[in-house]
């Protein structure tokens, strides 16, 4: 009689992706539409109610699925609950078992501030990035290990999969910056793992590999940067007076000076992106020798690393970690609103 | 497979404001029809009350007309009685005077009280004792009186006494 309404909630650090998805009694989708809130001084919680409201009036069996993002969350390699506190500390913290294998945990007072979010519509179902992980590429977990990535914008969920198994599980919200001198201990770490891995296999020549920044396009972007002109040097206005037609003048100029704005803010977004997936590759580097250090993960090499992109990521960031950590990285473009969807309609035998 | 955090709330077809309004009326037309029930279970009450009351009504009516015919009867009964205990006393005079009429030489062997008149049976020495001493008492109280006599064996005589008052005489003995 009714449709289903399915409102898929995923909150970023600068704004709202919802997706909503009706469908009818044969389980096909009827009607879908989407919508971005920015999270400027305009946004209020209202104008998400408001949006939200008229599909939860359309039919009383709507649920609301959010994605986790609380910053205390986690996934533990154990079910057993006498061994989870070897690894976290869940005493405050609201977890789920997968597959009586591995769980994943989440901050029991995050997890009401987001419910909190929507008010009296109230949330139904809540994910974890790790299930969404896990489920995006349920064909290759079930395989040899590999790390897996399910790249946000403020966040990296990070798992290491063997068969089906969760093996090593870290969530990083990328908004906390890293500090220089936090990223020349990293160097350091990096250098001296490298020396570890080339005393324990030779066929690895890591001489030949430079670490020195020059190295990375990021620095060649800035150059590209500086040999720009500066927005005050593009057109002096005043010499146009002397010309024969003026006007035309100004407008070629005036179009001139947009277009070089345009690029510059482009090659600025281009600069920005880049210094990001670094940051987010040196965080992968960072939570792969914490998971290979660590003597409560069980660890192995791995060759793999599968990522879930959410954010268009550069091709630097494949090529960082080719070439500094020697994984062969395969990219899914990946859209969390659709995947806690596809979860949602799983969990209730919509599909 | 459960991947969520939370359970999914319970879907209604109902929503909370239907849900209230439901409820809201279903209470209401609980107390209305409580109400009415009462009503009814109080009319049924005071129907069965004013039944009883008429039953004993009618009962007591009843009983009362029982008890008139009964005193009625008593009252019968009382007049008869006293009737009786008069024709009782007047007759027990009248025997008591007729033994004191009959001489002690006349024997009776049996008597008959009639309403309006007496019939002696006995045995007498002659005629003349008869005549003398029982027949002229006889005579001076009732109109008619004719006796008839017989021989016995012995030379005695077994007289019948038959005496009848008149009319008249009767109806002033009923006055008295």
């Amino acid at each position: 009689m009714y449709d289903t309404t399915i409102i898929n909630i995923v909150v970023y650090a600068k704004s709202i992706h919802i997706y909503i998805e009706q469908i009818g009694n044969n389980k096909k989708v009827r009607h879908s539409s989407e919508k971005i809130f920015i999270l400027n001084d305009s946004y209020s919680d209202e104008l998400l109610h408001d949006y939200i409201k008229p599909f939860t009036e359309d039919t009383p069996y709507y649920y609301v699925v959010m994605l986790d993002a609380s910053l205390e969350q986690g996934a533990i390699p154990t079910c057993d609950k006498h061994k989870m506190s070897l690894y976290a500390e869940l005493s405050t913290a609201k977890y789920i078992c997968i597959d009586n294998k591995w769980a994943c945990y989440t901050s029991q007072l995050f997890l009401e501030e987001e419910m909190q979010l929507l008010g009296e519509i109230g949330c139904d179902l809540i994910y974890s990035p790790f299930v969404v992980l896990k489920n995006f590429y349920a064909d290759k977990t079930k395989g040899e290990i590999a790390l897996y990535v399910f790249v946000q914008e403020h966040s990296l969920t990070l798992a290491v999969f063997k068969e089906n198994r969760l093996l090593y599980g870290e969530y990083i919200d990328t908004r906390f910056e890293i500090s220089p001198e936090e990223e020349m201990q990293l160097t350091a770490d990096r250098l001296e793992e490298s020396k570890d891995m080339d005393s324990q296999d030779d066929s690895i020549d890591l001489d030949d590999i430079e670490l020195d920044e020059d190295d990375l396009n990021l620095d060649d972007d800035f150059d590209n940067l500086e040999s720009l002109e500066p927005i005050e040097d593009l057109g002096d206005i005043d010499s146009l007076e002397d010309e024969d037609n003026p006007e035309l003048q100004l407008d070629e100029s005036l179009d001139a000076i947009s277009e070089k704005a345009e690029e510059l803010s482009n090659e600025a977004k281009d600069i920005e992106r880049t210094s990001e997936d670094f940051k987010r590759f040196t965080l992968i580097q960072q939570s792969l020798s914490r998971f290979y250090n660590d003597e409560r993960f069980e660890s192995d090499f791995i060759e793999n690393l599968y990522v879930a992109d959410a954010v268009q990521l550069t091709g630097d960031f494949k090529r960082y970690i080719q070439d500094e950590m020697f994984l062969n990285v395969y990219i899914r473009s990946i859209e969390p609103e659709l995947e806690i969807c596809h979860l949602a309609k799983e969990e209730l035998g919509l599909i | 497979m459960k991947y969520s955090y939370i359970t999914p709330r319970k879907k209604s077809l109902l929503t909370k404001e239907a849900v209230l309004i439901l409820t809201f009326f279903s209470i209401s037309f609980f107390l209305l029809f409580s109400t009415y029930a009462f009503l009814l279970f109080k009319e049924y009450r005071f129907q069965k009350e004013l039944q009883s009351i008429y039953d004993k009504k009618a009962e007591l009516k009843t009983s009362i007309a029982n008890m008139k015919a009964s005193i009625a009867f008593i009252e019968e009964e009382a007049a008869l009685a006293n009737k009786v205990y008069t024709t009782n006393s007047v007759l027990k005079d009248s025997i008591a005077n007729l033994f004191d009429l009959v001489p002690d030489r006349i024997t009776l062997s049996k008597a008959k009280i009639l309403k309006n008149g007496l019939i002696l049976y006995g045995i007498t020495p002659n005629k003349d004792v008869y005549a003398y001493m029982l027949e002229a008492p006889l005579r001076s109280i009732f109109a008619k009186t004719h006796t008839s006599f017989y021989q016995l064996p012995n030379g005695w005589l077994k007289f019948v006494s038959t005496n009848y008052l008149d009319n008249e005489f009767e109806d002033f003995i009923n006055e008295d």
